[in-house]
């Protein structure tokens, strides 16, 4: 099995649904494997409607699901230092890609990785 | 007698009033604490100019592992309704300014391992001007949450006062939770409001909170004679008395620029203050204006 | 899409009657947004029909299961807000200080208490004369997080780009914690209005450093300057200093309050008007 990644979603879909430009307040996450292009599940972000720290929220959720990477178009302040500490990568896909588009991408390493900073 | 000076709307001249009330009873030789709570943008100390005694710094709970590997459960994170702790690979993660300091994490952990800790987010400042009891709340810039900064001064300053202590309590503008901290301990909320359709729709707001809470209200309309009728009518039909009605006056508005105490530049200010303050005290027996 | 924040440090300064002003003297449509959700007064001077009403939803509070209930107190001990008091054998929650933690419910013996979802306040669309405009109204002792905030500057931004509006103006909150910083992250300029006081001036600072904080360009205009020439100059003086801008000044005049009254925008006292274009001009300019 390849690197597991989460790919934002406005709401549920599969590979050609546009990713969600925001990872705290996305609507869905798309578990997919890299290798495979296989889709493992597709997780509700309950942080959408979290009154407070939809960031950390929704990086507590891709903790639960192990991932190794997420795909989003921009990461907020708090979900930075999260995902940073949680040692999961973070990719910024520009708006406009599908799922299958930006993980294509990620993995032919045309996309950003923001770097993990050591907290 | 506990004072709490609100307003919904900011910039109606609560700062104003509240500190020249503190200061025409202090000089009358009551004992009076002025406490300044409005820690987001506390201005007291510009025109009490207190002699500072002590300033402390406040803290804060928030929950720490002090180092130990735990089992990592999650219940701590599970529990959090502010996202504010993460459970990863046998630590926790803590996002400080979204810690409510609830303490349900530490109830949570099942192997009791979570404590707490202090976290600086603001100071408290005690201090006396010329007899007057004073205290203020400062937040740092860039925390997000001032309610329990505001509760910590609001209870430093009012712990030791006596029943014949009158303490007049300079609240922040607004009816949400911070201005609640500083309103909930008042025996009396007086509201300063302005003749304009802004005052008049954030003073319903204010009202509101008065009710919520079952807190007797009185109020002052600064700036009374530039604006409409409305908010006269809205306090009548409420059946909150108004204290004193203080025209707009352009010596009170430069004396207050400067810092200078406004009641000093201008006898017709002075006189309704002296209005006010009788009235607050007759109210507190229990007397009608 | 440029995005502007009107705010100030201090309450009363003029910031909502300015952003309205700026808001009629733009060229083109206008997406306004009032963040400034504690006193929504934006609304009073933009006049027009609200499209959209929707609740907003934040928070949770505690609910005790009544029949379950015993009355044994581990509730009340476990709050530190004093929201879950046990009354005739009755644990009874306070929804005004209520903050839905949780920590009740890990301790209740009965396990009785779930939380249900907090109405804080109502979110509305509007459209007036400039263009879109999006308010919201928060409810009394609700918790100002600044989720509303968000949610206020995101649906305006929305619509702005729905209708290709290519500027959006903020009435922000005042002070400088929680809803302040969702209303001001990312914009193009903080527009600051001050007035010529030791407290405007203080508030001013923090607010300035603020915008440093989150490195954000600020430009400062003076209201009612003349109460205190000397002032202005400080404040002028000491904006220059720290790397800001300054966009004028505007003179006192008790026709402002009075239009205000009638609900009109400060533009209808000619000297205030003259005052305020020049304002704007230069905002434009620095936003280019």
């Amino acid at each position: 099995m390849g690197k597991l990644v989460a790919i934002t979603l406005e709401h549920a879909g599969d590979l050609d649904t546009l990713i969600d430009p925001r990872f705290g307040r996305a609507g869905v996450f798309l578990i997919v494997d890299a290798e495979t292009r296989e889709i493992i599940s597709t997780i509700d972000n309950e942080s959408v409607e979290a009154a407070h720290g939809a960031g950390t929220g929704a990086a507590a959720t891709m903790s639960g699901a192990n991932v190794d990477a997420v795909i989003a178009g921009r990461f907020g302040p708090k979900a930075y230092e999260a995902l940073s500490r949680l040692g999961i990568q973070m990719w910024n896909a520009p708006q406009g890609l599908t799922a299958g588009q930006a993980l294509d991408k990620m993995v032919a390493g045309q996309l950003t990785q923001m770097q993990i900073v050591k907290y | 007698m506990i004072i709490s000076v609100a307003s919904g709307k900011g910039g109606t001249g609560k700062t104003l009033i509240s500190t020249s009330l503190a200061r025409l009873w202090a000089d009358g030789n009551k004992a009076v604490t002025y406490v300044d709570a409005d820690a987001e943008e506390p201005n007291g100390h510009l025109f009490l100019k207190p002699d500072v005694i002590e300033e402390k710094r406040f803290t804060v709970k928030i929950p720490t592992l002090e180092g130990r590997t735990c089992a990592a459960h999650g219940k701590c994170q599970e529990i959090c309704a502010f996202n504010a702790i993460l459970s990863a690979k046998g630590s926790v993660i803590v996002f400080d300014e979204l810690c409510h300091g609830c303490g349900a994490c530490v109830l949570a952990c099942p192997e009791g391992f979570l404590q707490e800790t202090g976290r600086e987010i603001g100071t408290i400042t005690h201090g006396d001007s010329n007899g007057l009891e004073f205290y203020s709340a400062t937040l740092d810039v860039g925390e997000a949450r001032v309610t329990p900064l505001i509760s910590g001064v609001v209870e430093a300053s009012t712990e030791n006062a006596d029943g014949d202590r009158l303490v007049v309590i300079d609240a922040p503008p607004g009816t949400s939770c911070s201005a609640m901290a500083a309103v909930e301990i008042a025996d009396l909320v007086l509201l300063v409001t302005e003749p304009t359709p802004f005052g008049e729709h954030d003073l319903i707001l204010a009202l509101e909170m008065g009710k919520a809470l079952g807190r007797k209200m009185a109020a002052v309309i600064n700036r009374s004679d530039i604006g409409g009728d409305g908010t006269r009518a809205l306090l009548e039909a409420r059946s909150i008395p108004v204290l004193a009605e203080i025209p707009f006056d352009r010596a009170v508005a430069e004396s207050y620029a400067a810092s200078r105490m406004p009641m000093e530049d201008s006898s017709e200010f002075a006189s309704s203050i002296v209005k006010l303050a009788q009235g607050l005290l007759s109210l507190a027996q229990g007397v009608s204006p | 899409m440029k995005e502007i924040v009107v705010v100030s440090g201090k309450g009363g300064t003029g910031k909502t009657s300015f952003t309205a002003a700026f808001a009629h003297l733009a060229k083109g449509p206008v997406a306004l947004g009032d963040c400034d959700v504690d006193a929504a007064n934006l609304a009073l001077l933009m006049h027009g029909e609200d499209f959209v009403e929707e609740p907003f939803l934040a928070g949770k509070r505690a609910r005790v299961d009544e029949n379950k209930c015993t009355g044994c107190g581990e509730c009340e001990n476990a709050c530190r807000y004093e929201a879950i008091p046990v009354i005739d054998n009755l644990a009874r929650v306070n929804d005004l200080l209520c903050e839905g933690c949780r920590a009740c419910s890990v301790v209740c013996p009965e396990d009785c208490i779930t939380f249900m979802n907090n109405r804080a306040g109502t979110l509305f669309h509007r459209e007036t004369s400039t263009g879109p405009m999006v308010h919201g109204a928060l409810g009394i002792a609700q918790d100002n997080s600044g989720k509303l905030v968000a949610k206020v500057r995101a649906d305006t931004k929305l619509i702005a780009m729905e209708r290709n509006i290519d500027l959006a103006i903020f009435d922000g909150p005042p002070g400088i914690g929680c809803p302040v910083h969702p209303a001001v992250g990312g914009v193009d300029l903080v527009v600051a209005v001050t007035e010529p006081s030791s407290s405007g001036a203080h508030d001013l600072k923090r607010m300035l450093d603020l915008c440093d904080h989150f490195k954000l360009e600020s430009a400062v205009v003076v209201n009612k300057y003349d109460l205190s020439v000397a002032v202005t100059e400080e404040i002028e003086e000491m904006v220059k200093n720290r790397g800001a801008h300054t966009v004028g000044r505007v003179p006192f005049d008790e026709g402002v309050p009075r239009a205000l009254a009638r609900r009109e925008t400060p533009l209808v006292i000619p000297e205030v008007k003259t005052a305020l274009e020049k304002t704007w001009r230069d905002i434009v300019r620095l936003l280019e």
